[in-house]
């Protein structure tokens, strides 16, 4: 529990070992930077707070979800974009930067 | 995963009579502090103290995905050896889990990477899978039970080499489970004691990748299987890894069967990956020295995905974190 925030702690996610030697700083922002783009690519905001713990996915319909680590992120958004977030889908691909499949 | 303090389990399974049981007494001698736990007693022929049975009792959890089912048996027996443990009653220094011929190991691997008490106390070291080589043939093409198992393994073992006529047929079941697993290593064991060596397939065995080609070992059971294997030519960008996996696992999760691998990442650093469907365990530094010459690089197992649209979208992910990188 956080004594600030009264957040429960969550579990800890693979995705939170810290991994390599880059500052904890960087690393978190490049995880919202690369998060943004992912949750814009469905029409969803991101942010999370200053400790990096916690993050907040928001549809344009008001709709806010909490999510306290990665696992928890893709389900809040699927549940806020009304569809699944599929890496292997060929138009994420696209908006993400990928090359157009050819027909 | 970090090991520190918590108790290594082996999970050893395999089909009915491919030799489970004489590779469980080798491993058991000299061993007194190790548990094992079996489905049920009697059913298997292994006198020691540590002896404890359940019978497979699960409850799914989630949205109903087969991996992610907890075994309540597993929890009730890991829960009492370590209550045995702290009370000083029984010393644990490991524990092997024998499963029945036909159990899916992935159930075994979710239950104690995800209870929210044994996961601090215990982590699976490895998943040991016999395979009896007179019958692999026949039993990976009418079992899908065989064929999930030898896809999840991390050490596969081969059994029954004395009646094999000659070598021939033994180098091309190697080959076959070198395509079908890439990512395990393959030993033998006679009468359940360990070969030294470890069996290498013939050169020019390649992955499983769909091709004409493929071996008649692969069988109708993972006609769909296709093995990524992603060569360390260029470093990762974890971040853009681990965001990228942890979504496909979401999305994906039950269409990849394993992950693992040793990546070098963009700072020099080692890291091993290990996965077995949604559960991943945690990546775990390693150092230079204890690793002098590690082949790199990261091989993914998977049932029903293009490996071109995979390998399309890791690129994709690659690039995002790579861009991101500037922000450092």
């Amino acid at each position: 529990m956080c004594i600030l925030c009264y957040g429960v702690a969550g579990e800890e996610h693979w995705t939170d070992a810290r991994v390599g030697d880059e500052p904890r700083a960087s690393v978190r922002a490049r995880r919202r930077a690369i998060l943004t783009q992912i949750m814009a690519a469905h029409g969803l905001d991101y942010g999370d707070d200053p400790s990096g713990v916690t993050s907040l996915i928001s549809n344009r319909k008001g709709g806010v979800h909490v999510a306290g680590n990665l696992g928890e992120v893709w389900a809040a958004a699927e549940s806020l974009a009304g569809r699944p977030l599929d890496p292997l889908d060929p138009s994420l691909l696209v908006r993400l930067g990928a090359d157009p499949p050819r027909e | 995963m970090s090991q520190s303090g918590r108790i290594p389990v082996t999970i050893l399974s395999g089909f009915l009579g491919s030799g489970k049981t004489s590779l469980l007494r080798h491993m058991l001698t000299g061993a007194p502090d190790t548990a094992v736990i079996v489905n049920e007693f009697g059913a298997i022929s292994v006198d020691h103290d540590l002896l404890r049975s359940s019978e497979e009792r699960v409850a799914i959890v989630g949205g109903g995905c087969a991996c992610c089912t907890r075994r309540e048996d597993l929890e009730e027996t890991l829960r009492d050896l370590l209550d045995a443990h702290d009370r000083g009653t029984a010393r644990v220094s490991g524990v092997v889990i024998e499963c029945s011929g036909l159990a899916d190991p992935a159930p075994i691997v979710f239950t104690i990477a995800h209870h929210p008490m044994l996961r601090h106390h215990f982590y699976v070291e490895r998943l040991i899978v016999t395979v009896d080589v007179y019958n692999a043939h026949a039993q990976l093409a009418t079992h899908p039970e065989v064929a999930k198992q030898v896809l999840l393994a991390d050490e596969l073992v081969l059994t029954k080499l004395d009646l094999l006529a000659d070598e021939q047929p033994l180098e091309r079941v190697v080959s076959a489970l070198a395509r079908l697993n890439p990512a395990a290593s393959i030993r033998s064991a006679l009468h359940g004691v360990l070969g030294d060596e470890e069996l290498r397939p013939a050169a020019g065995a390649a992955a499983h990748t769909g091709d004409p080609d493929t071996p008649e070992l692969a069988a109708h059971h993972t006609d769909d299987v296709r093995v990524l294997s992603v060569p360390a030519d260029a470093p990762l960008d974890w971040l853009g890894f681990s965001i990228w996996l942890s979504m496909l696992l979401h999305a994906r999760g039950e269409q990849v069967l394993r992950v693992k691998g040793l990546l070098e990442l963009d700072d020099g650093t080692l890291v091993s990956v290990n996965g077995v469907q949604h559960v991943m365990h945690m990546p775990e530094h390693l150092t230079r020295a204890a690793l002098p010459d590690p082949a790199r690089g990261i091989v993914f197992i998977t049932r029903g995905l293009e490996v071109d649209r995979l390998k399309e979208s890791l690129r994709t992910f690659q690039r995002l974190g790579h861009t991101g990188a500037n922000m450092r």
